[in-house]
């Protein structure tokens, strides 16, 4: 097929990272949502030379102003700016969706190809993890927090603690049917040590649908994250993170809006953009939609 | 069937006793003595005594836990440290109003879900295929809190037609039923829409519309279905979700759900009632689950087969159109 020929030109002796780029490239939506994570992410790094304000500082004179020039997206109750508070929380959004999904992914992955290349291990690991599943997430979430208590560090931890299963079940499936397959027990019968085994050939043969979830659970992370802070179990007052600023303008909604809204409007740009990007990736990394 | 059931009951309340003594021994870790969390702070040595002897704090774990299961299994749920209130009593008045906004929110979200989702998949890449996409992302990517305060936003505080917060009759449901069905709608679209995309290549359906059949009863009929299964998945799973994930969406209306009463306690530390809470949610899960499980038997027949309701395991060849 002419297609066909045409995706061989392009991709013909190219590695596979090279290849998944440039299908990557040609969903649109993808393409927009990485440039704008991207931008979020370097808004991030540099907050403190892009803020405008100082985002702890008070200013009585200037109270619930409502977006203008001087202030974009207005000021709260004590005459801070809003703009200011949004690009240094951004901080604690990144951070937090990507510490949580990177703690998460190591070790429920970790879990899930033990599970599945080691029977004896099947049982009580996964077991375990739907324990763990069974109970509904923000209550899993209230419990873990009330043991561990409010900070940032407890956050993650208890964020990551309830993604892991996850994972686990995902790199399972995936490693369970890997194991059947023909260049495995080639390995085998060369006498490959079980760690060459799993590093080598199962693990890297496992990792696009766990890259597709990476991108979109960091997305349902932010907002887990967010709710926790908006209930006040998460990051406290007086930071600037952005559930928390929705819970705090949440008193002044009829008469200044835009306090909790545009923290929210945030929230869903950066969760629409992985929700994207994962998709675009998912259409990407399909073998199936190779040639 | 029976045989099945049972099976599947008895694995519920397996799992539920384990889930219960993951609970019980993870609230076990939080920091402080629970008799100076009852007492408060200024209690002396003596009355912290009394009432470790009233809660009966000083026996051993297991002691403890089997305690509280035996008085579960008589339907009482504990008693509450800070008003010494049973907790079963407060759990009744405050469940069938989470159960309401769940369910109903449950039922929109189902409709609108498969409506759309349907839609979406018969008419593939087309605008209202790429609309109903971004609309039903928003619905994942949203945290319902915020969903909810811009609901509240336009309709009570701009146009006045709806009640912001409270819940004494219908009308204070509606936006509460709103927000969950949005958000529930968004994750049943995205599964309806893979899972018809799925089913309408199959040849039974290019055989239904070679014989002439109505084109929508070639849709709901053979396509919906059989692309079922992974819906219903989909509908319980989020009826889980919100059965004890309501706590959000009542903080934002501040309805006396039982979500607000386990965040109430988490916040006082109250533990019997995070506990007990956490084991109503827990329950009412598994028994989604359990339904949702039989449920599958009666919509899909292979299923059924395949756990022997009578009829003898029989895999049919794939040229006979059997599942491989």
């Amino acid at each position: 097929m002419a297609k066909n020929d045409a995706y061989k030109k392009k991709e013909g002796g190219n590695s596979q990272f090279k290849m998944v780029w440039i299908k990557l490239r040609e969903n649109k939506f993808a393409m927009v949502s990485l440039f704008v994570l991207i931008a979020v992410c370097l808004v991030a790094i540099f907050a403190p030379l892009i803020a405008p304000y100082d985002y702890t500082k008070q200013n009585y004179e200037e109270i619930l102003m409502f977006p203008c020039l001087k202030h974009p997206f207005g000021t709260d109750q004590f005459g801070r700016d809003i703009m200011s508070r949004i690009i240094w929380g951004s901080r604690y959004t990144i951070v937090i969706g990507l510490l949580t999904m990177v703690v998460s992914c190591v070790i429920g992955t970790a879990l899930g190809i033990l599970a599945a290349y080691y029977p004896k291990l099947d049982n009580p690991i996964m077991r375990f993890l739907d324990i763990f599943s069974s109970i509904p997430d923000m209550a899993l979430l209230m419990c873990l927090v009330i043991i561990l208590g409010t900070s940032m560090r407890n956050m993650i931890i208890a964020l990551g603690l309830y993604y892991i299963p996850g994972y686990a079940r995902l790199a399972r499936s995936k490693v369970l049917t890997l194991r059947n397959e023909e260049y495995v027990e080639a390995s085998i019968a060369l006498g490959a040590s079980d760690g060459r085994i799993l590093m080598s050939h199962i693990l890297p043969n496992s990792l696009a649908p766990i890259i597709v979830r990476f991108t979109m659970s960091t997305g349902g992370c932010i907002l887990e994250a967010a709710s926790l802070s908006y209930i006040g179990l998460g990051i406290q007052p007086p930071e600037p993170e952005w559930g928390l600023m929705i819970s705090q303008g949440k008193g002044f909604l009829s008469t200044n809006w835009y306090y909790s809204i545009i923290p929210g409007l945030c929230i869903v740009l950066i969760s629409y953009c992985l929700n994207y990007l994962g998709d675009g990736l998912r259409d990407a990394l399909d073998p199936r939609l190779n040639y | 069937m029976l045989k099945y059931s049972v099976k599947r009951l008895l694995f519920m309340i397996l799992t539920l006793f384990l889930t219960t003594l993951f609970v019980f021994t993870l609230l076990e870790f939080v920091p402080g003595d629970p008799a100076r969390i009852i007492a408060g702070e200024g209690a002396t040595e003596a009355s912290l005594a009394a009432i470790r002897d009233e809660f009966q704090l000083n026996d051993p774990f297991f002691v403890r836990f089997f305690r509280y299961i035996g008085n579960l299994l008589q339907g009482n749920l504990g008693v509450s440290y800070k008003t010494r209130q049973p907790i079963a009593g407060a759990i009744g008045s405050r469940l069938p109003l989470t159960m309401i906004i769940a369910f109903w929110g449950v039922i929109v979200g189902t409709l609108l879900g498969l409506l759309a989702g349907t839609v979406s998949a018969v008419k593939q890449y087309s605008l209202f295929d790429r609309v109903l996409t971004f609309i039903s992302l928003f619905g994942k990517s949203a945290p319902s809190f915020w969903i909810a305060m811009l609901f509240v936003l336009i309709f009570s505080l701009k146009l006045g037609w709806l009640p912001a917060s409270g819940s004494y009759s219908f009308k204070y449901w509606i936006l509460p039923v709103a927000t969950i069905g949005l958000q529930a709608s968004s994750g049943i679209t995205r599964m309806t829409r893979s899972s018809v995309l799925e089913v309408i290549r199959q040849d039974y359906i290019r055989t239904a519309r070679a014989k002439g059949q109505v084109e929508w009863v070639v849709v709901i009929r053979h396509g919906l279905r059989n692309a079922f299964i992974p819906i219903l998945t989909q509908i319980s799973s989020s009826l889980c979700e919100y059965l004890g994930g309501t706590v959000l969406v009542e903080s934002v209306f501040a309805i006396p759900g039982i979500g607000n009463y386990v965040l109430d306690a988490v916040q006082r530390q109250d533990l019997p009632v995070v506990l007990s809470g956490i084991f109503i949610i827990c329950a009412m899960c598994s028994v989604v689950i359990l339904l949702t499980d039989l449920a599958y038997a009666f919509i899909d027949p292979r299923i059924k087969s395949t756990y022997g309701f009578g009829v003898k395991k029989k895999k049919a060849d794939q040229k006979e159109g059997g599942n491989k």
